[in-house]
């Protein structure tokens, strides 16, 4: 570049030289050409005059042939004329010669006339052009324009020699230095700029990665249903996640960015007491740099409500500081009604159990009382003391439907369910109740339209309606308004959760509801536990709810209660609906009939000495000749001893060694048709009762009322 | 080395010697031939009127053919009779003057022009002038060609004696060495009128010419040979000039040597018979070539 800067130098020299040198020039060819004008004019002139001259002798002569050859002649050795005319003293051209005249060519015209003395011969004109002069002129332009050139290139090369051996030689040089030099510069920018490129290319990927995590964590925040949020040292939100304003009811994350969080959501304690920020455990993560994890503590929302919340905080260290936490919560206020829900059902399961174990021996017991003691009173005829054994069965009675409602309540009761219609059912039921209650309450069922199928005892829902609408009397005592009502309904997944029932499906729903007095949430969370009561001591059992609530569990069902002081008392039954085109309830009422009677042969095989004794005793009162067995093998054993007599075998179905359904299988190998019936107190297995039920087989609920089991062997043996 | 240079030298010399002999005698093996030409024109219009036809003869007869213009109507009169020319191309006074000087030589051919070897003169002036005639001509400058010439001097010297008119009556009187200078001298208005053959002046007619009289017809120029050629290369001569109009070139080199020249044929001397008597007349009246 800067070569081409100095050759551009010399070449304007060289132009200045060329330029000057032509001017020059010029100068000199227009002196030069007007001295060859003059020149050739004044040879031209003397030519002329030789002209003349020559032509003298030949014009003494008259000899214009001669003048003509003469002119023609003179014409055509000379190229620049372009007319020669010879002309007589009369006007007549005596001679011409012309040749075209070359465009361009500046002319010139001459004239001589010869004359003899005074007399005028002739005379010569001439038309010439300046063809020699421009000629010359033109060559020598030529000359001074190469000449020039020439000069100048020369002399501009041997000054560019010159001035380049001593000016630019020793610039050129420092000039390369430098070049070399920049180019060394270059060459470390260009090397620094790779780096550089590298280094912005690392630093984009690791921007880019950065942005990716950050997008990842933002995309974690924003995705995950746990609530987080970071606090600094002195206790203001630097962020949060959308879980987290949403689970505190805020709108937007400026709702909390900045603001000193402990002052917004955790002031205040679980039971209410201020939570004095110095004492926070989220705050103290930062000067501590302890991170803890807490699960007894509440958030309070933007609306002021509370959640019950779990959460763990982690310090934020930066370097060796800590400069704030990071905190992670959950809400778990359904957990905490789940786990107390929990708590509850345990709690009545044990209860259950409890009640059930016990019933089982009483049942035992009072079994083998009312049996001895309807024995004993019908031993005692019409005696005067027989009032007293009448008193002594009530009451065993009374204990016996006691030990059944514990037993419904731990849900260890036989249930036969059937397809029932709940509308017949509360209907018939209601005719029952409207006998129940006081006249100062008014009673109403509300059905619903069409048949609600349910797979139910029908026995004990009436026992569950008929509790619940004693519950009501008793709890509107100025009188009020009992209402059942029936209803279809559908519990979807949302209901179920709010509710905490187990499955969604159809659902038959029956609401039994007073105007009575209510109760508070301390009686309510407590109203289904076994003999909690409200009324007075000897006034209720404190069973009827119990029951209420096992009968329906046992239904696969729900109940459930709604209740607020002064205003009245909502149940609400729920129990699975069954889809059937129609149902046939065949139910038909025992007509109390006589005793039956029979003189078959029975095979009693029952565990317990008295219970077994009080079989035997009954069915041989009443005709029948009985065979004991005190077990299942026991039983095996005596059928084979009186296979031939043996019609029916009455088979406790808990025994020692061989329990009664092996023992029916051993027996029934030997004789296929024959006849069972069988016995439990304790429906600790249902299933097998069930099977029994399913194989066409006859059971009966222990403890039994005599004549239930009179009925019952009768009904087996003629079958 | 001083024999070895002569042996050079000698060599060369020899070489150099055959290389022209052979060559000359190639091209021309006999003498060249003369051609005279009578001054009837400029030297340069004859020379090139007449190079053609010199070319023509010399390759027809394989000799060369120059050219010889005589610096008078007498000299070359003379050099024919004395036979120091080959060919001669004589104007009719001419040939009369030399035959009765010099006796006949061989006539070769005769100009034909327009179909016919005769030709006139013209007395002229000026198409301007008021000279209609030829006895107004008393008292006017007067120009003739050649003192020996046909129609630039005897004929019209004939016609003016018949008109009555003597040189001595004219205002002035000169013989130009042509009639082509008769022509612009007339026109240059150095002389009132001019004698020239009828050729001539019709060349010159149209500058500003006219035709005052014409002469008699007279038999047309005349080719002769040199008594001393040998009969067969007259022959030859003879036999080249009267075919020539019937050569591929013979019309190009015969309009060169005169426009209207259609032919050249056998002549007579009995054609130049009434020449004959012009020239006695004059004779006898004191005029001489």
């Amino acid at each position: 570049m800067r070569r081409l800067r100095y050759q551009g130098a010399l070449l304007s020299f060289i132009a200045v030289l060329i330029v000057f040198f032509l001017v020059g020039g010029i100068v000199i060819i227009a002196e030069q050409r007007n001295a060859l004008t003059s020149m050739v004019l004044s040879h031209e002139e003397r030519d002329l005059e030789l002209m003349a001259d020559a032509s003298y002798e030949a014009l003494l002569k008259h000899d214009y042939v001669t003048i003509t050859s003469f002119v023609s002649r003179w014409g055509e050795k000379h190229q620049s004329y372009t007319l020669i005319r010879a002309i007589a003293p009369n006007g007549f051209v005596v001679a011409e010669f012309a040749r075209p005249a070359t465009s361009g060519i500046p002319l010139y015209s001459l004239k001589k006339t010869v004359h003899q003395g005074d007399q005028e011969l002739l005379s010569f004109e001439i038309t010439g052009d300046h063809r020699k002069v421009m000629e010359v002129v033109g060559m020598l332009r030529n000359r001074l324009i190469f000449g020039s050139i020439l000069f100048s290139l020369l002399l501009g090369a041997a000054l560019w020699y010159a001035m380049k051996r001593m000016a630019l030689l020793p610039m050129e040089q420092e000039i390369e230095q430098r070049k070399r030099a920049e180019e060394e510069l270059e060459r470390r920018v260009a090397e620094r700029t790779v780096e550089l490129k590298q280094e912005l290319v690392e630093r984009r990927r690791i921007e880019q990665e950065l942005l990716d995590r950050e997008g990842h964590i933002r995309l974690l925040l924003n995705s995950t249903a746990e609530a987080i949020y970071g606090v600094n040292a002195r206790g203001a939100c630097t962020f949060c996640n959308p879980a987290c304003i949403k689970m505190l009811g805020y709108e937007t994350e400026q709702d909390l960015i900045g603001k000193n969080l402990h002052e917004m959501i955790h002031h205040t304690r679980t039971d209410g007491t201020c939570y004095p920020e110095a004492e926070c455990r989220i705050n103290n993560v930062p000067k501590n740099g302890q991170g803890c994890h807490v699960n007894d503590e509440v958030f309070w929302r933007a609306d002021d409500t509370s959640l019950n919340v779990e959460y763990w905080s982690h310090p934020i260290v930066r370097g060796q500081e800590v400069i704030g936490a990071v905190i992670t919560f959950i809400d778990i206020t359904e957990r905490r009604k789940l786990e107390a829900q929990l708590l509850h059902a345990q709690k009545m399961e044990a209860v259950g159990t409890l009640a059930g174990g016990i019933a089982h021996d009483f049942n035992n017991i009072l079994t083998a009382i009312i049996g001895y003691g309807t024995i004993l009173r019908m031993k005692m005829g019409d005696v005067p003391f027989a009032v007293n054994a009448d008193h002594l069965l009530e009451a065993a009675q009374r204990a016996a439907q006691l030990t059944k409602s514990l037993l419904a309540f731990s849900r260890k009761q036989e249930i036969v369910t059937r397809l029932v219609d709940l509308n017949e059912l509360v209907s018939r039921t209601g005719k029952l109740i409207i006998r129940l209650i006081r006249q100062d309450i008014v009673f109403e069922t509300v059905l619903t339209g069409g048949e609600l199928g349910v797979m139910a005892d029908s026995a004990h829902i009436e026992q569950v309606l008929m509790n619940l609408a004693t519950n009501a009397g008793d709890a509107m005592p100025d009188g009020g308004r009992l209402s059942i009502r029936t209803e279809r309904i559908a519990l979807n997944a949302a209901y179920i959760k709010m509710h905490q029932y187990a499955k969604p499906g159809e659902y038959a729903l029956i609401t039994v509801s007073d105007t009575g007095m209510g109760m508070d949430e301390n009686i309510r969370s407590k109203i289904f536990e076994p003999f909690f009561t409200t009324k007075e001591v000897g006034k209720g059992t404190g069973l009827g709810l119990s029951m209420a609530y096992g009968v329906v569990k046992q239904h696969k069902g729900y109940i459930n209660v709604y209740s607020e002081i002064g205003k009245g008392t909502v149940f609400k039954i729920y129990l699975p609906l069954v889809k059937s085109a129609s149902i046939r309830e065949v139910e038909q009422a025992e007509a109390e009939n006589p005793i039956p009677r029979g003189s078959e042969t029975v095979l009693v095989a029952e565990d317990d000495r008295s219970l077994r004794r009080l079989a035997k005793t009954l069915l041989e009162e009443h005709g029948y000749r009985v065979i004991e067995a005190e077990d299942g093998e026991d039983a095996v054993r005596k059928f084979k001893e009186n296979q031939e007599q043996v019609r029916l075998l009455l088979l406790d179905i808990i025994m020692p060694r061989l329990d009664g359904r092996k023992a029916y299988e051993e027996i029934k190998k030997l004789q296929p048709n024959i006849k069972v019936l069988f016995a439990s107190g304790y429906t600790e297995d249902l299933l097998s009762i069930k099977d029994i039920l399913d194989q066409g087989l006859h059971f009966i609920q222990k403890p039994m009322r005599p004549r239930d089991l009179l009925v019952k062997v009768r009904t087996v043996l003629d079958r | 080395m001083h024999f070895r240079f002569c042996s050079w030298g000698k060599n060369l010399t020899i070489l150099a010697l055959c290389f022209f002999l052979f060559r000359s005698v190639g091209v021309h093996a006999e003498p060249l031939l003369k051609l005279g030409i009578h001054p009837y024109l400029s030297s340069t219009e004859i020379d090139r009127r007449f190079t053609p036809l010199a070319g023509y003869l010399g390759r027809e007869l394989k000799r060369h053919v120059i050219i010889e213009i005589a610096s008078s109507y007498a000299v070359h009169i003379r050099n024919i009779g004395t036979d120091s020319v080959d060919i001669a191309l004589l104007g009719p006074a001419s040939y009369v003057l030399m035959t009765s000087e010099y006796g006949r030589r061989p006539l070769l051919a005769v100009f034909e022009s327009n179909g016919t070897k005769t030709f006139r003169g013209a007395i002229i002036a000026k198409k301007d002038s008021s000279i209609i005639s030829l006895s107004q001509l008393k008292g006017k400058r007067f120009a003739f060609g050649d003192k020996a010439s046909t129609m630039g001097h005897l004929v019209p010297r004939y016609m003016l004696l018949k008109k009555g008119v003597d040189v001595s009556d004219l205002a002035g009187h000169a013989f130009l060495s042509n009639q082509e200078n008769a022509c612009l001298a007339v026109l240059a208005g150095d002389f009132d009128a001019a004698a020239v053959k009828e050729e001539v002046f019709s060349e010159y007619e149209q500058k500003g010419l006219k035709a005052i009289a014409l002469s008699p017809e007279v038999q047309d120029h005349v080719f002769v040979a040199s008594a001393k050629l040998p009969q067969e290369t007259v022959r030859s001569l003879r036999k080249a000039l009267i075919g020539l109009n019937n050569r591929p070139e013979g019309k190009q080199i015969l309009s060169t040597i005169q426009k209207n020249l259609g032919a050249l044929v056998p002549a007579k001397d009995s054609e130049y018979d009434n020449l004959r008597e012009i020239l006695q007349v004059l004779k006898k009246a004191g005029i001489e070539p």
